[in-house]
């Protein structure tokens, strides 16, 4: 657990020592930019709440590519199914009538199911004409991308605006704010995490995945319906999926409506979140509010110290492969120590 | 359908196909390597802004060609580095260099050129387009074919015959793909299989940056944000589709540069700009789709 916990440290303080050296390198002030991420990100309740509401949309997505990546299957499909999450909340939100209290759901569960059936498409595609998931699932992303765009360019427009897209929910389809910062899509999340980690752990269901995923054969020679599971697996992390869109459009900081093309980034941070959590849900829990700190700290940076906020992205990225490649080379390297230390003892007694 | 509309959609599909087929020539050397490089796209994203860069800087194509092909071998080098010296997952490496890709590409191009989006300039000088004499007289094809950046004849005339050559007719070849296919038996005969993944990669660097370069300033003249759009996703699914054969990979690239030349030039034409752009990508599931169907009818024959 304490070499757990050092590696990490070790990664995050590299990245944030290469951020430094690449802020010193363009000329900016290192340590007042990431002053200003901070303060920008948890400066204020206001603050803290844009952070939070962010945490619990790219959680989701984090929990989607963790399901895929741990139960052996490799659905590439975050932003399509996003999308997919996105245009059906709207389409919901905009055309069908109800009292809030039913209209939440509604998004919410349309949404779910709209993800997890397009994530089951390609998990058919797998099973019956033997496809490849990763590809399906990618060439997927592109194709939603233009069809929503069509949709939001044609029937689904809002006429008042310059820019194609779609119209603003109705105002009761707005998640609730509570304590006056506090977004309800981070309390949902919150719920979604707690009851993820529970059938991650103790069930049977999220046994056989895992062990689907550490050892494909052991599962089936064990007796674990390993299609099924292929299946379940797609579309389990499809539903987050379409959850994470739905919180996109309904969260009361967003903008209420689907934009051609929103929520790539979430797409990407998602599937880089569950790499460097490992597959464990409270390490995708710690890495999406980093990230979401550093993103939602982006704007405030880019205004005081006009360091450009790609910037945090780049940064992202770095703490990404820093941290995985310390743990990946102190695991090689420790391996290697011990391999060493063997063939020492062997040759000794080999003198002998 | 005038005769003047698939005279420009053949042009533009030969013209269109090149920067997927030249990520796909790079591919193949890292897919007979056995190594999973799925960082085809970062590659070509980072030399296609290179390259841009490049031309802008000292106002030559070729140092711009040069600029590309530099950055996308600092990528392979930097993939080359995690998977081969720190053994992270090839996998994991890819997304995270794609990723690095993307916000290093904006996060420079605002820098450097302080532009959002899309960037365009008088000052990047396109790869020299070659009038070919004999080409000329020939009438549909002088209309498909000539008139292109040179590029385009070298990645058909050059490169194609020599990734062929080199992979099936040499000893190199012959090394590569025993590495890939039995690592240990090949380290066991004295090949050092190590090397040959890490020039495997930095081939494929190599290839990559031509072809990201072509993209940025000879097929168009300008660079994007996320510009390869999903150029390199395409390649490996070609590879994956041929199991790394050069000639058909020549063929499946072509096929979809059409699909994308079909789609540039129907615009303005009844059928949604969306739908249109959507044909490459709806091809790729197509062939996966069709090559499943090959293979279970083969399997039924056997059986």
């Amino acid at each position: 657990m304490t070499k757990k916990a050092t590696t990490i440290a070790l990664g995050i303080l590299t990245a944030i020592g290469m951020g430094m050296l690449l802020l010193v390198w363009q000329g900016y002030d290192p340590l007042d930019s990431y002053a200003a991420v901070f303060r920008y990100s948890m400066g204020s309740s206001f603050a803290i709440g844009v952070t939070l509401e962010r945490t619990a949309i790219v959680a989701m997505v984090a929990l989607a590519a963790t399901t895929t990546f741990s139960s052996g299957a490799s659905n590439l499909g975050m932003f399509g199914q996003i999308l997919t999450g996105e245009i059906i909340a709207t389409a919901i939100g905009v055309y069908l009538p109800l009292p809030g209290w039913l209209l939440i759901p509604a998004m919410l569960i349309g949404s779910a199911l709209g993800g997890a059936c397009m994530a089951l498409i390609a998990g058919l595609l797998r099973k019956y004409f033997n496809m490849n998931e990763f590809i399906t699932t990618l060439m997927f992303n592109f194709i939603l991308d233009y069809f929503t765009e069509y949709l939001v360019n044609t029937s689904m427009r809002d006429p008042l605006m310059s820019w194609p897209m779609s119209k603003v929910i109705a105002p009761q389809g707005v998640m609730p704010r509570f304590f006056g910062f506090l977004d309800g899509s981070v309390f949902f999340a919150l719920a979604i995490l707690v009851i993820s980690y529970i059938l991650w752990k103790n069930t049977r269901f999220g046994y056989e995945m895992r062990m689907n995923g550490k050892n494909p054969i052991f599962a089936n020679y064990g007796g674990c319906d390993a299609q099924g599971n292929f299946l379940k697996a797609m579309a389990l992390s499809g539903a987050y999926n379409g959850l994470a869109g739905c919180l996109l459009i309904i969260g009361s900081g967003q903008q209420n409506r689907f934009v051609p093309g929103m929520g790539e980034n979430y797409a990407n941070e998602g599937l880089m979140i569950a790499i460097v959590a490992n597959n464990n849900v409270i390490g995708v829990v710690l890495y999406s509010f980093l990230f979401s700190m550093l993103n939602a700290g982006a704007t405030g940076m880019q205004l005081e110290t006009s360091v450009p906020l790609e910037f945090i992205t780049m940064l992202i990225g770095l703490t990404v492969m820093s941290v995985v490649s310390i743990r990946e080379y102190s695991t090689t390297f420790i391996n290697n120590a011990k391999a060493m230390a063997e063939n020492r003892k062997f040759k000794k007694r080999e003198v002998k | 359908m005038s005769w003047n509309l698939i005279l420009t959609i053949l042009s533009s599909a030969f013209s269109a196909s090149i920067p997927v087929l030249l990520a796909g020539m790079g591919g193949l050397f890292t897919h007979h390597a056995n190594v999973f490089n799925i960082s085809l796209e970062g590659m070509l994203l980072v030399s296609a802004f290179t390259a841009v860069a490049g031309t802008m800087s000292t106002g030559s194509w070729v140092m711009g060609l040069v600029y590309g092909m530099l950055g996308s071998v600092f990528v392979s080098l930097l993939f080359a580095f995690f998977v081969l010296k720190i053994q992270m997952g090839e996998f994991i490496t890819g997304i995270a260099i794609n990723t690095l890709a993307t916000g290093g590409t904006t996060y420079f191009m605002r820098q450097m050129f302080n532009v959002k989006g899309t960037l365009t300039s008088p000052d990047i000088v396109s790869i020299p387009k070659w009038d070919i004499p004999i080409l000329r007289d020939i009438p549909v094809l002088s209309d498909i074919l000539n008139g292109q950046p040179w590029l385009f004849y070298f990645a058909f005339l050059v490169v194609i015959p020599l990734v062929y050559i080199v992979l099936y007719k040499t000893r190199f070849g012959l090394r590569l793909r025993a590495t890939g296919f039995e690592a240990k038996a090949a380290d066991a005969v004295g090949i050092k299989s190590h090397s040959y993944r890490l020039i495997a990669i930095l081939i494929c660097g190599v290839l990559c940056g031509l072809g990201g370069s072509y993209l940025s300033i000879g097929y168009m003249r300008m660079f994007s944000e996320n510009m390869s759009s999903g150029r390199g996703w395409i390649a490996i699914a070609i590879i994956l589709l041929t199991k790394g054969q050069p000639l058909k990979i020549m063929m499946l690239a072509l096929v979809f540069g059409f699909c994308e030349g079909l789609g540039m030039s129907l615009q303005g034409y009844e059928i949604p700009v969306q739908f249109t752009y959507m044909l490459p990508y709806v091809a790729t599931i197509i062939a996966l789709f069709l090559d499943s169907r090959k293979k279970k009818s083969v399997g039924n024959k056997k059986a």
